[in-house]
């Protein structure tokens, strides 16, 4: 199971989220603050990290960090 | 030993500046500068098309070479807006600058990878029929099929043409080179009734993905690593995708050339814009040039100064 630590892990390495205490799970990214660019770093970061492909998944499916999880979850990514 | 001997290039007069755009697509100036990276553009008038910047760049090659026009073997241009579908470009070209009737004239259908798959083909047309000197121009009008709404491309693309004379005692000699091509994708960046369109998320995705793997094959082809490269060239399609490039090849920033403030993505003028002002610069021994998008394709070499090959 990935959890949200791990998917946090991955948004802090690619730097787009500069207080990462303050980032809500449960908004978007875009309600946090990040704008479409750096989202789509962080999809391709979690693609390499879980071997998920997330190419064609609409953007509102993966827009939160609970989003991603439950997504990554349902398409049987490992950690 | 072919290679690059004289580049010279052309913009439109016809300046656009994006911060003019700001409050229509809700972005500010950090976002503009830091993110897209391009604060003006250039674009050709509506009755301007391909041939004209294309002639205008040739016409800046002469103007600063010693190449003559009736010494050209092969003239080659690199576009995908042409003036009309019949007949090609480089044959208008040809025509309108009283090129020899010897001169081979064909256009290259490409991208932004389409400069350095061209100084391929025409360097391998050259050898394979002894050819001494050839052309190989760069000239994609995407103000044609930009949509004015379009925030997702308006902001990026620019107007402008270059022009290489490939010949011998070159400065630069190009090698190593490394292709590939993702024909899934053919959808990501695509006209559609004249109307350019670009998944934006798509083409990032492929860049940061296969651009990295494209220059250290090429690398890899040379034996080289990346400390043995002066300068990384590559397509200029925005600051945040060169950016992005440079932190997945651990690259030291000062290598990462940077040309798109004031022209913004010139298509496949984009690489032969940047190695313009290099070929003075003696201390620039080894360039890594990578060129990516339209197809989607993709295509690496480095060029290295003639005395180090």
């Amino acid at each position: 199971m990935i959890t949200n630590d791990q998917v946090r892990d991955v948004i802090e390495e690619t730097g787009v989220v500069p207080d990462m205490a303050a980032l809500d799970d449960t908004k978007s990214l875009e309600e946090n603050g990040v704008d479409s660019l750096d989202t789509y770093t962080v999809l391709f970061a979690l693609e390499e990290k879980f071997g998920v492909s997330l190419e064609k998944v609409d953007m509102e499916k993966v827009a939160s960090v609970d989003l991603m999880v439950a997504y990554l979850n349902a398409h049987g990514a490992t950690s | 030993m072919l290679g690059i001997k004289e580049i010279a290039h052309f913009l439109p007069e016809t300046r656009k500046d994006n911060r003019d755009l700001m409050e229509t697509f809700d972005i500010d100036e950090a976002f503009l500068r830091d993110k897209i990276g391009v604060m003006e553009r250039r674009a050709l008038g509506p009755d301007e098309t391909a041939s004209d910047m294309a002639v205008a760049a040739l016409e800046a090659l002469l103007a600063k070479s010693d190449l003559d026009v009736s010494e050209i073997d092969a003239l080659v241009v690199v576009t995908q807006n042409p003036d009309s579908n019949i007949p090609h470009v480089s044959g208008l070209v040809h025509g309108r600058m009283g090129l020899p009737a010897r001169t081979l004239t064909f256009d290259i259908s490409l991208g932004c990878s389409g400069y350095v798959i061209g100084l391929s083909v025409l360097t391998s047309v050259m050898q394979a029929n002894g050819f001494a000197n050839a052309v190989l121009i760069t000239s994609d009008p995407y103000s044609k099929v930009v949509q004015p709404e379009d925030k997702n491309t308006v902001l990026l693309f620019g107007d402008g043409a270059t022009a290489t004379w490939i010949g011998q005692d070159p400065v630069f000699v190009p090698g190593h080179f490394s292709f590939g091509s993702k024909g899934d994708l053919d959808g990501a960046l695509a006209t559609r009734d004249g109307a350019l369109t670009m998944d934006g998320r798509a083409v990032f995705t492929f860049a940061a993905g296969l651009a990295p793997k494209s220059v250290r094959q090429t690398l890899e082809q040379a034996g080289l690593e990346t400390g043995d490269i002066d300068s990384f060239l590559f397509h200029q399609g925005s600051k945040y995708i060169i950016d992005t490039l440079a932190t997945r090849l651990k690259l030291p920033r000062e290598k990462v050339v940077n040309g798109l403030e004031k022209t913004g993505n010139t298509v496949s003028s984009s690489i032969p814009m940047l190695i313009e002002p290099l070929l003075r610069d003696g201390s620039q021994k080894r360039l890594l040039l990578c060129g990516f998008g339209v197809g989607l394709s993709y295509a690496s070499c480095i060029c290295t100064r003639k005395e180090n090959t």
